[in-house]
């Protein structure tokens, strides 16, 4: 098998990944507000890491 | 709503499965995914006004979106150490890649991140002049390394036909 042989593979892929439906307002909303974007990023960071500080304290063994 | 967004809309619509394949190739996790996906978008809106129709919108739309997603794997901290080709890759051998595309997925997871880019130019149809100035990377360091992408990959499918005929 030659790297060739996989380009209607990467055909195939793209067209997988394309039929789920995309919402104008999913393009709108990062477009014309990305700060909610980003506060939305920082929010799960924050949420990791609390969860993680709570896990270490918890599961810290005797 | 204006024109220009109405038409933006509807590039990102046409080339969203490019989008999210490469998405999908350079993160396993889905809200990692989800985010380079909301980053590319944010990127290619800010350099719609500068897109002059020069190229394909395709060929924008690729430049845009792997160097956001270079940029952003070359400065998050987290991302993990990704195992190179030329090592034994155990899941090459053993998944069932009875399919063609499950068993690409697995050969671009394997690769570093500018290769998997240069393959996927590669697979896209793309010469190595293009690929070039899309990654902005000189010819003879594209050409090297996808010969010896090539190279590597064909004694992988190799071995992997031998063990299959022994087994």
């Amino acid at each position: 098998m030659q790297l060739n042989d996989l380009k209607p593979a990467w055909k195939q892929l793209k067209l997988l990944n394309a039929m789920r439906h995309i919402e104008s307002k999913e393009i709108l909303s990062i477009i014309e507000n990305p700060e909610n974007t980003n506060k939305t990023k920082l929010q799960r960071v924050l949420f990791n890491i609390v969860m993680f500080i709570v896990i270490t304290v918890f599961c810290q063994g005797g | 709503m204006k024109f220009e967004k109405r038409h933006f809309i509807q590039i990102i619509d046409n080339n969203k499965g490019t989008i999210r394949s490469l998405c999908k190739v350079y993160y396993a996790n889905s809200e990692d995914r989800k985010d380079a996906f909301q980053d590319i978008i944010l990127q290619l809106w800010k350099s719609f006004d500068t897109f002059r129709g020069e190229s394909e919108i395709s060929t924008w739309i690729y430049r845009v979106s792997l160097n956001t997603i270079l940029t952003k794997k070359r400065g998050d901290k987290k991302s993990i150490s990704i195992e190179p080709l030329d090592t034994p890759h155990q899941d090459i051998c053993t998944a069932k890649a009875d399919d063609n595309v499950e068993l690409l997925y697995i050969i671009i997871q394997s690769l570093k991140d500018i290769d998997k880019a240069i393959i996927v130019l590669y697979l896209e149809g793309y010469r190595n002049k293009e690929i070039a100035e899309i990654l902005k990377m000189s010819q003879t360091n594209v050409a090297t390394r996808l010969n010896r992408l090539k190279s590597r990959l064909t004694k992988k499918f190799n071995n992997k036909s031998h063990a299959a005929k022994r087994s």
